[in-house]
């Protein structure tokens, strides 16, 4: 019963409350470009060769959409590169998770031209994951710009208490796919847990 | 490796089902949190996080996922926010502090001793209570959206409803000589 009334009360005081109508045209426009966008990202597997695309099936000129990505990812971060290496031989390079402020609503849409193109790219296996810092064991080099190493300590940006990428949440023993700019992970779909089909992506893009 | 074309179809299929019905909840949610800008940014991000991990959200679970994703795209959103405050001294007006707070975006002058006390409460219970009174979520969804077991949310959503009772009794707003649902009723 106090319940009952408790959230009448608070009903009373709320913002969006269920009778105002809400609009849905917007969402489902954004609905439908991403789900025609999403049927080719779901093709990559079957043809390397015609990895550009985007809603509409237009083709990007890639060196627009690299400097774009990297103009965005300096200009939105302070990265930092340190190369360790311990006295059992366990190296570290420290990278940055961007605190970006970017909506992914204004990221470009993914390409493995963009993918092939990232200086800095590994697969591993999250193993720590403190307040701030996300530890990956890295096994295996996709490419680097710097000596490979064994563990990739990803710090967080000041402030935040969850390390998540795109809004989903690193997981200890979940194995990922990262790529790095300037010593900051790329989010906007170019880092992220390892699915098959984002593994078939950077084999394409990498080599292997 | 690669998915069958009706595998394909059937995960579209899938996305598109569950998209259009997290659309509602999940817009009020964030729209009773932020702005109607912010809002827009945070449904067209959760929408590309629902694509990429659809795979991984269970039957039946699609509203809790999709919740906890825009709730931390919206802490994100508001973050951004808080920084280019700092780094230009302005700021949209109607933005919240961040994601668990709870200001309205219109209608704010009623029920100013409501508003007061609701207020007063720690910013983990104001969050909770605000899910289950707004939302209407219950303990076991507010948990999956938190990253908390359930009988913490139960827990904190039991004191949330003392808490706030009390001080509406005090204020008159709620009759005296009753207390509110032990946390088990919430689930």
């Amino acid at each position: 019963m106090m319940d009952e009334q408790l959230r009448q009360l608070l009903e009373q005081i709320d913002p969006m409350p269920r009778d105002e109508l809400i609009d849905s045209l917007r969402y489902r426009t954004r609905l439908e470009n991403i789900m025609n966008t999403a049927n080719d990202t779901q093709t990559i597997g079957v043809d390397t060769q015609s990895h550009a695309f985007e809603a509409g099936g237009r083709r990007h000129r890639t060196p627009l959409i690299i400097g774009g990505i990297a103009a965005a990812l300096v200009a939105i971060a302070i990265s930092t590169v340190v190369l360790t290496r311990d006295n059992n031989s366990v190296s570290t390079r420290s990278l940055s998770l961007a605190d970006t402020g970017i909506s992914m609503s204004s990221c470009l849409p993914f390409d493995v031209n963009v993918l092939a193109a990232m200086p800095v790219a590994f697969a591993g296996t999250a193993t720590e994951i403190t307040q701030t810092t996300v530890t990956i064991n890295v096994d295996h080099w996709f490419t680097t710009d710097t000596a490979e190493t064994d563990l990739v300590a990803i710090a967080l940006p000041a402030g935040i208490t969850s390390a998540a990428l795109d809004g989903v949440d690193f997981v200890v023993g979940d194995r990922y796919l990262v790529t790095a700019t300037d010593g900051v992970v790329n989010g906007c779909g170019f880092s992220g847990p390892a699915t098959p089909e984002f593994e078939t992506a950077f084999t394409s893009a990498f080599g292997g | 490796m690669t998915p069958t074309v009706d595998a394909l179809a059937s995960r579209r299929d899938r996305y598109q089902q569950a998209a259009i019905a997290v659309h509602e909840p999940v817009f009020r949610f964030v729209r009773r949190r932020a702005s109607a800008e912010v809002a827009d940014d945070v449904m067209a991000d959760m929408l590309l996080v629902l694509w990429r991990r659809l795979d991984d959200v269970t039957d039946g679970g699609e509203l809790p996922y999709c919740l906890g994703v825009a709730r931390r795209c919206l802490a994100n959103q508001l973050r951004s926010g808080e920084r280019r405050k700092r780094l230009f001294g302005r700021l949209s007006t109607n933005m919240p502090r961040d994601a668990f707070e709870t200001q309205p975006t219109h209608g704010s002058d009623d029920y100013p001793e409501l508003r007061q006390a609701l207020a007063k409460l720690p910013r983990s219970e104001r969050e909770v209570l605000t899910m289950w009174a707004w939302d209407h979520l219950e303990a076991r969804e507010i948990a999956e959206i938190l990253g908390i077991t359930p009988n913490a949310a139960a827990i904190r959503l039991h004191r949330a409803k003392q808490r706030l009772g009390d001080e509406l009794r005090r204020k008159n707003l709620l009759p005296t000589g009753q207390s509110t649902s032990g946390a088990t009723e919430t689930q």
